[in-house]
């Protein structure tokens, strides 16, 4: 690798990287010994360890039922707007398609757009066609933000991709279902991957859409998160936080070791 | 050749996409589950299909504010109304979006029964149509609540005030007065305010001299206006602007501040029940309210006016007290309350010397023209 | 793709592999965005509250006084209005155009709703206002179809209201201008040190083995995984004047005096991109990937220096990363609200702060729709003069 064969200039981007890299996770960290806390102050020092938190966050139901809202309306955004997304920058990365610039153009304004603004009008349409209060609704709505990201993300990588691949794939006789699992896919995978990551943070982390398009039945966690901010800061949210940064890791660990193992059998 | 390029970008591409794809992994993995996940949510469905039938004629959804504002309100009120009346209370959460009311009214499906609201979204939402004109004869005569608590169109359940508060470790002698807080040479040190022209611009009237009885008429002249300002400037440096209402505790807490403005409950909750050394300075507190509202064309009125008229009782009021430190605005409630916890009340005597009643219909009125000029001179 | 006897054109082809999002766009985003938007030059309340009194002020010319006809229907219209207490609303909306009609409307619309009967003298004898020719004329601009108002005052103008001429407003009222530059300022400089900090990151990600890359992946990621608003508190938590970094900072001695970290720009940016960091970085990491070494070290062995063969070789191929991380993280910018509100100073409040102002505290949608039709503009003119300059979309054959 070329990292190893040039000395100090890569000894100083890597220094750089860490860097970057300890920036990214220092909010992370600051806040678990935060979920421990015995006083309902995010503050440090830290008055004394208690598992008060943890117990409040566990024992209700809320938090429990909008860990599941979460869990649904984001897997269904990921799954709605992949594909769509995908399939977009598929045609509009080809030469052959008539005015892509524009056309990205105009897919890429919900993310310019202020939420308030998407959530209000999203609200009185699901309003008028029945889907308003409802998981349907709130999908739907998550896929709209979600969806430009994937676009972004499959173009970016497309950009690089040479057709001649599938084509030539096709002419040593696979079928286009075939060339395009084998060739393709393999190929613009970290763009798709990215994107559905990003759609599914979109979903995730949002609260202003979700707190005029979902009911009482549907509360996500950041909508549980924001509730009583106006008056209260919940230490709960470092115990959910905390626990999501776990599951986090342990799921990359779990993938990881998964692959390294299927990757030794084959 | 592709079957290389395959191998190598596929585990390329899983570790990008690690987190996300995970959790679809989990799910497949999980294939001799999904049966028995069916039947259960067939069953959870019949169920809930059952329950929901007997139930759908009286249920009410009561909007919030959540946090533990709205567990308060739990125990006070909704559990004791469905005790009594049987009706089960749906409860909603939001942050005050007056947007999403005007949504359902406008629409014609209004899905929320009774809302929470504060004074500035009575005022602005009063005269824009958003909320029914309350019959008092079906809730309580309109004598038995403090004065500002009945409006036409919601009723008071809370007295909410805008105090300062201060550390005590920081202040041997503490301040006494709104003059105080604007006094650098006597207490120094920085001041947190809310990030609203709201109460600032009363206070700042008022330590420069303007009788609290005044303030609004002296804040409906561009003078007025420009002296208040100007008080403000000679304290501008020493200012940190706070968003949410449970930042000033925790600006106290964090020493980031040596007085600030806050929302009384929160710093009554952080003296009692987390033995924080703070404490309160109730001269010219903003005597505000939160409210019940029936948002304008709101299906089950017969069961809303019911919950008003429960929640506006005296004795069921008395007790959202105890939970959180907020004065009642039925007059008889205060009676009912221990002497020892309506000390902390905003309510209580000692507090009332010299009580600044917002007027949250002037702010109806002229708070754009003033949002945008506090904003400029923000910037400035 | 190889499809025998093709019954759709090549073109025809991709278009329908765009069409599910696009039509997605259109139902679920385009038609109910626009038709809000609509509103910023456009009132349908006022002609839903008072049809009758919008159809006789559109009859009459404007010129002297009003027939008959139209103090009636101001007469029954507001009467009605008052009973479903909307009367102020168009109290409201006229106090825009002239501060005198507000009181004037409201008690019209009092007196009419207490005596349906009122002549027109009566009515007329309400109040000076309704004796002015002048604002009878206004209240008929305020019923017009259409009207310039909420646009201009987006641009913190206004019109004079006797010349009609476009001034601009007080120097205390104008904000949105000022507000917008901000914005585009806070953004470019987030854009930029995200690009600086994201790319030498991807750089370095790309080139270790798969373990450390894992590693350094769950990094970038897990912050994805923890709220705005968590991510907020931490910030505090870490950067306030008695903070983790400033303690630490002044118990090494490096600094004498608390940094002010948060409650300023400096606060706004460092969250920004914080919360973007991650934005960039993906497309980037994702083009790299796709990008072999083996042509920059080509270039190398044929005597290349390093860096030049990064800059005429590298850099170019990961080209499309960069503007899609960019444009990704520009874009979004332009629309936050929360965290400058949480951890930024006095002066930084961003143009969406304004659009979630008009639209939940005045519930004034009309010029929250003008203020957010600005920040679309701007953002459709950006992207055109960066897609000229950058591949935003950069195409290829097949």
């Amino acid at each position: 690798m070329a990292v190893r064969k040039r000395g100090a200039g890569n000894l100083v981007l890597l220094a750089v990287a860490w860097l970057v890299l300890i920036f990214l996770m220092a909010p992370v960290v600051a806040i678990i010994p935060l979920s421990f806390n015995s006083e309902p102050f995010l503050t440090y020092p830290l008055a004394g360890f208690s598992l008060r938190w943890y117990a409040a966050v566990f024992n209700s139901p809320e938090w429990m039922n909008a860990l599941k809202s979460s869990l649904i309306v984001g897997i269904a955004t990921v799954a709605i707007s992949t594909p769509l997304g995908t399939l977009a920058a598929f045609a509009l990365v080809r030469r052959k398609m008539p005015q892509a610039q524009l056309f990205m153009g105009i897919l890429m304004l919900p993310m310019a757009m202020p939420l308030v603004v998407v959530a209000l009008a999203l609200y009185i349409f699901l309003t008028r066609i029945g889907l308003a209060n409802s998981y349907t609704g709130l999908i739907l709505a998550h896929t709209v933000l979600a969806t430009p990201f994937v676009l972004v993300s499959v173009t970016a990588t497309l950009a690089g991709f040479d057709f001649g691949l599938v084509r030539a794939a096709s002419s040593l006789g696979a079928r286009p279902w075939v060339a395009f699992r084998r060739v393709t896919l393999p190929l613009v995978m970290p763009g798709v991957a990215t994107g559905a990551v990003f759609a599914f943070i979109t979903s995730w982390d949002e609260v202003v859409v979700a707190l005029f398009v979902a009911g009482p039945g549907q509360r996500t966690l950041p909508r549980q998160m924001f509730a009583g901010l106006r008056e209260h800061l919940d230490p709960s949210i470092m115990v959910v936080a905390t626990i999501m940064i776990v599951i986090s890791v342990l799921l990359v660990g779990l993938g990881f070791v998964l692959r390294r193992r299927a990757a030794r059998t084959n | 050749m592709l079957w290389l390029l395959r191998k190598s970008d596929r585990q390329v591409s899983a570790l990008c996409g690690d987190l996300s794809l995970n959790f679809m992994e989990l799910i497949q993995h999980q294939k001799g589950f999904k049966v028995s996940r069916k039947l259960s949510v067939s069953a959870t469905i019949s169920l809930s299909l059952l329950t929901a039938t007997a139930a759908v004629a009286n249920e009410i959804t009561i909007t919030s504010w959540g946090g533990t504002y709205q567990d308060g309100q739990r125990v006070t009120y909704f559990e004791p109304f469905t005790a009594k009346t049987g009706t089960k209370v749906v409860e909603e959460t939001y942050s005050g979006e007056l947007a999403k009311i005007k949504a359902q009214v406008d629409s014609g499906d209004v899905t929320w029964d009774v809302v929470d609201v504060d004074s500035n979204m009575i005022a602005t939402g009063c005269d824009e149509g958003l909320f029914e004109t309350l019959d008092y004869s079906r809730i309580l005569d309109r004598s038995k609540f403090i004065d500002g608590a009945a409006t036409d169109c919601a009723v008071g359940t809370i007295v909410v005030t805008t105090v300062t508060a201060y550390d005590k470790t920081v202040f041997a002698e503490g301040p006494k007065t709104v003059n105080d807080f604007f006094d650098l040479q006597k207490f120094p040190g920085k001041r947190g305010l809310w990030k609203r022209p709201y109460v600032n611009l009363e206070w700042a009237l008022i330590a420069d001299g303007v009788a609290i009885g005044d303030v609004y008429k002296q804040l409906s002249t561009p003078e007025g206006v420009d002296r208040a300002f100007a008080k403000l400037d000679t304290i501008k440096d020493q200012l940190v602007w706070w968003e949410a209402g449970a930042q000033p505790a925790q600006l106290l807490a964090d020493k980031e501040v040596a007085i600030t403005s806050a929302w009384s409950g929160r710093i009554q909750t952080a003296i009692s029940k987390e033995n924080k050394p703070f404490a309160v300075v109730w001269d010219a507190q903003a005597l505000d309210f939160n409210f019940w509202a029936i948002p304008r064309g709101a299906k089950k009125l017969d069961d809303s006016y019911a919950f008003i008229a429960f929640a506006s009782d005296a004795s069921v009021m008395s007790k959202q007290s105890l939970v959180s430190a907020y004065g009642p605005t039925n007059k008889d409630a205060l009676a009912l309350i221990a002497p020892d916890v309506v000390e902390t009340l905003p309510t209580a005597e000692s507090h009332m010397t010299n009580p600044l009643v917002y007027d949250a219909k002037f702010w109806g009125q002229n708070g754009e023209e003033l949002t945008k000029r506090f904003n400029n001179w923000l910037a400035k | 793709m190889a499809t025998p006897a093709p019954f759709l054109s090549a073109r025809g082809k991709l278009v329908l592999l765009a069409l599910p999002m696009l039509l997605f766009m259109l139902l679920f985003f385009f038609i109910p965005v626009g038709s809000l938007l609509v509103r910023a030059v456009q009132d349908p309340e006022l002609g839903a509250i008072a049809p009758n009194l919008q159809r006789e002020l559109r009859a009459w010319d404007g010129q002297g006084t009003p027939p008959d006809s139209v103090v009636l229907a101001l007469r029954d219209d507001l009467a009605a209005a008052q009973k479903d207490r909307r009367a102020a609303i168009v109290a409201k909306r006229a106090a825009e155009a002239d501060p005198k009609l507000r009181p004037a409307i409201m008690d019209a619309a009092k007196a009419s709703l207490a005596d349906p009967q009122l002549s027109v003298q009566a009515v007329l004898n309400l109040d000076p206002v309704w004796r002015d020719a002048a604002c009878w004329t206004r209240l008929r601009d305020v019923f017009a179809p259409f009207t310039d108002r909420y646009l201009l005052s987006a641009l913190d103008l206004k019109r004079d209201r006797d010349t009609q001429e476009i001034v601009k407003v007080a120097p205390d009222q104008a904000i949105f201008l000022a507000t917008l530059q901000r914005t585009l300022g806070v953004s470019l400089a987030v854009t930029l040190i995200c690009l600086l900090l994201a790319y030498p990151l991807a750089y370095v990600v790309v080139r270790q083995g798969p373990v450390m890359q894992a590693l350094m992946l769950t990094f970038v990621m897990l912050p994805f995984w923890t709220s705005i608003l968590v991510r907020s508190a931490a910030w505090l938590v870490l950067l306030q004047t008695h903070g983790v970094v400033n303690e630490t900072l002044m118990s090494l001695s490096i600094i004498s005096e608390p940094l002010k970290l948060v409650y300023s720009r400096s606060g706004t940016i460092l969250a920004m991109v914080h919360i973007q960091l991650p934005f960039t970085f993906l497309p980037i990491y994702s083009v790299m990937k796709s990008v072999p070494d083996s042509y920059v070290r080509a270039a190398q062995s044929l005597g290349a220096k390093p860096f030049y063969a990064f800059r005429r070789i590298y850099l170019p191929q990961t080209l499309p990363g960069v503007a899609a991380g960019c444009l990704l993280t520009f874009i979004l910018c332009l629309g936050y609200y929360i965290t400058p509100a949480l951890l930024g100073g006095p002066a930084d409040q961003l143009l969406s702060y304004y659009v979630a102002y008009y639209l939940n505290q005045e519930v004034n949608w009309s010029m929250a729709s003008a203020v957010a039709l600005m920040l679309l503009v701007v953002t459709l003119v950006i992207y055109t003069i960066y897609a000229r300059f950058v591949p935003v979309l950069r195409q290829v054959e097949g």
